[in-house]
Order: structure tokens, then sequence, then C-alpha cells
């Protein structure tokens, strides 16, 4: 059996990759540049959502990605289209795409414990921001904002009286540019504004 | 030139790249979208229809989905896919294949492509890069300090 020479166009090329799982998507990417480049871009990963309903189990990605991320920030984080969580075993926290499967590990926040999170898109700062919100005994609210842009954490304090408590363990649902959260009594929804 | 057989099916030449003809029934042809167009813009009238993309190897494989393909009907779907299956086991490896999935693409057969695609990305499902790209006969063009940065980006798809 001969090697056939590759002389598919890329948009053929494209239709057959499209049809790989993930993994395999991920370990291509060591093929060559070409194939490199046309597994993690846009177009491709339109394409592939096309043609198959997404087989991504967040749980796993929330326990390998941590495990294997390389020290130091990673950078491109191109697509809108995140998902942010904690890692069970105190690693941090870690933003991932999981359609290109780029990640980034965040610097520790200054609080920990009591924590609601949500990931959002600023529109106006063209930034991706991830929220922490910590209640402390007897202390306003207080969230923890961090910057893909700026790389850094920022603090914004909410007197209590503005909000009820946010439901612990929480993950905020982002929609056009709003972050949701419910509230601990669960009658309420809360609201924070991005911009 | 248009043959017409007893029931009154309407015959098509086609002709392949290394110039052997195939007469096959237009409703068989007209699988092919990209043949269905040439009958439509009226180019089949003069002789046979040139494909100057595919071999007589390639297009008689082609012909023999077609032919399946548009005697079956929706009834038994079943029976299609299980010969779809050897239909691709027969074009016996990735070199035909690629073959097959080029014709399929020119010749704008949407089931055909659909088949080959998968079958080859079965293929390649669980084989290393090394494997692919020795299969595709693919130039690793990474230095290795660019080989050492994807593939530490992508380690978990390697365990």
């Amino acid at each position: 059996m001969g090697a056939a020479n590759l002389r598919f166009p890329s948009e053929i090329l494209e239709e057959i990759l499209a049809l790989l799982p993930q993994q395999s998507i991920h370990r291509f990417r060591s093929v060559s540049k070409s194939w490199s480049s046309l597994l993690v871009s846009v177009e491709f990963h339109n394409l592939r959502s096309r043609s198959s309903p997404p087989e991504i189990n967040v749980q796993k990605l929330l326990h390998q990605y941590p495990k294997n991320c390389p020290d130091g920030a990673h950078h491109g984080l191109e697509s809108f289209d995140f998902r942010n969580g904690q890692s069970k075993n105190d690693e941090g926290i870690v933003v991932w795409n999981p359609f290109t499967g780029v990640y980034r590990r965040l610097p520790q926040p200054e609080y920990t414990s009591g924590l609601a999170y949500g990931f959002g898109r600023d529109s106006v700062g063209d930034d991706y921001k991830v929220f922490l919100a910590a209640h402390r005994l007897y202390a306003p609210v207080e969230f923890q904002i961090f910057s893909l842009k700026t790389g850094s954490w920022k603090k914004v304090e909410i007197p209590s009286r503005y909000l009820d408590r946010i439901k612990e363990g929480g993950g905020g649902l982002y929609l056009n540019g709003t972050l949701y959260w419910e509230s601990r009594s669960g009658e309420k929804i809360i609201a924070f504004d991005m911009v | 030139m248009s043959i017409t057989t007893e029931n009154n099916e309407k015959m098509i030449t086609l002709m392949s790249s290394d110039g052997e003809e195939f007469v096959v029934e237009e409703a068989v042809a007209a699988q092919s979208q990209t043949i269905k167009h040439l009958i439509e813009d009226g180019c089949s009238t003069e002789g046979s229809i040139p494909l100057p993309n595919v071999t007589g190897r390639v297009l008689s494989e082609v012909i023999q989905y077609c032919k399946k393909h548009s005697s079956s009907d929706d009834k038994e779907e079943k029976e299609l896919e299980a010969w779809d299956a050897e239909f691709v086991k027969a074009a016996d490896d990735h070199v035909a294949l690629t073959d097959l999935m080029m014709a399929a693409n020119f010749l704008d057969i949407k089931g055909l492509l659909d088949l080959v695609a998968q079958t080859l990305a079965n293929m390649i499902t669980g084989k290393s890069p090394e494997e692919v790209r020795r299969m595709w006969n693919i130039k690793n063009d990474f230095t290795p300090e660019e080989a050492e940065k994807v593939r530490k980006e992508n380690q978990w798809a390697f365990e």
C-alpha cells in the first residue's frame, strides 16, 4: 500500500477532518503547519459544529486541563465561546476555549471561598472577563473581576443592601453583555451588566 | 447523440480522462449534480460528456455507486447501508479512497462524498501524527521547537 499524495484541496480535507473526534483533532495539530492552522480556524470549527453535535465533556475538560496545563500564560483566546471553572484540587481557575482547546490559567484571586463565578464578554472594552463573587461576613459583596486583556484582577465592591446574596457555587449565565445569577433564596435573578 | 432503451430510458455516454466510454442511463448519471447541470445545459447532445478529472477505473466505481443509489428507494435503507459499507471496503485502501473522494467532489455526488469522507476519517481516527503523515505523504514542516510547543498545547490528546 503506497502513500497517497495528498492532493486534496483544503475544502475537501476540511470535510474529512471535521468528522474526527475532538481528541484526534487536537492530536493532528502536530501533523503539519497547514493542518495546524486549518484545525484551529474558525471556519473549520463552524463546519464541524454543523456536521456533528458537540461532544464536549465539560467535567472531563475541567479535570484534564489543569493537570496538563504547562507553566505560563497562553495567548490566542480567539473565539468567544469559553467556559470557565475551578478545578477540584486547588490548581486555580482555568479559562479555555473548548473548540480550539486553547486554555489559560489565571493567577490566584485574593478570596477563594464562598464564590459564584461567571464569564462574559465586555463588548465595549473588547475584552473577556471572569467574575468571582465573594460574600464575606459583615462586608459588602465583592466582585473580583479578571480581565483577559490586562491579565489582572480588579475588585469592585457593591453595598450589600443593593444585592441579594448570590447562590454559592453558581455559575453565572452570560447573555447579551449581562451576567445573570440565581439568588440564594431562589426567588430572584441577579444581573450584572458587563459594560 | 442520445440512445433510447426499450423502456424509454434515455442513455448518455460518459468519457473518462483516459478515453474510456461508459454508456449509462441518464437517471444514473444525474446522481452527479455536475453531470446533471451539463445535461441541462445541453452539453450531452454532441456525443459523450467528457470528464477530464476522472480516470476510467475511478469512473466505473462511481457509476457502480450511482446505479445502486438510483435503483434503490428509501425502504431499502438498511440494505443500502450494508451495500455502501461493502463498496468502500472494495475500494481497498486510502489511495483508492482518495481518488474516489476527488471524483465525488468534482462530480458533486453528495452521498458518495459523505460516505468516503467518513471512511477516510475513520481510517485516521486514533492514528498518530506520524502515521497520518506517512499515509498521506505529508511533510512535517515544524521546527523541533514548534513541534514541541504544539504537542505540549495538545498534550492531553496524546494520552
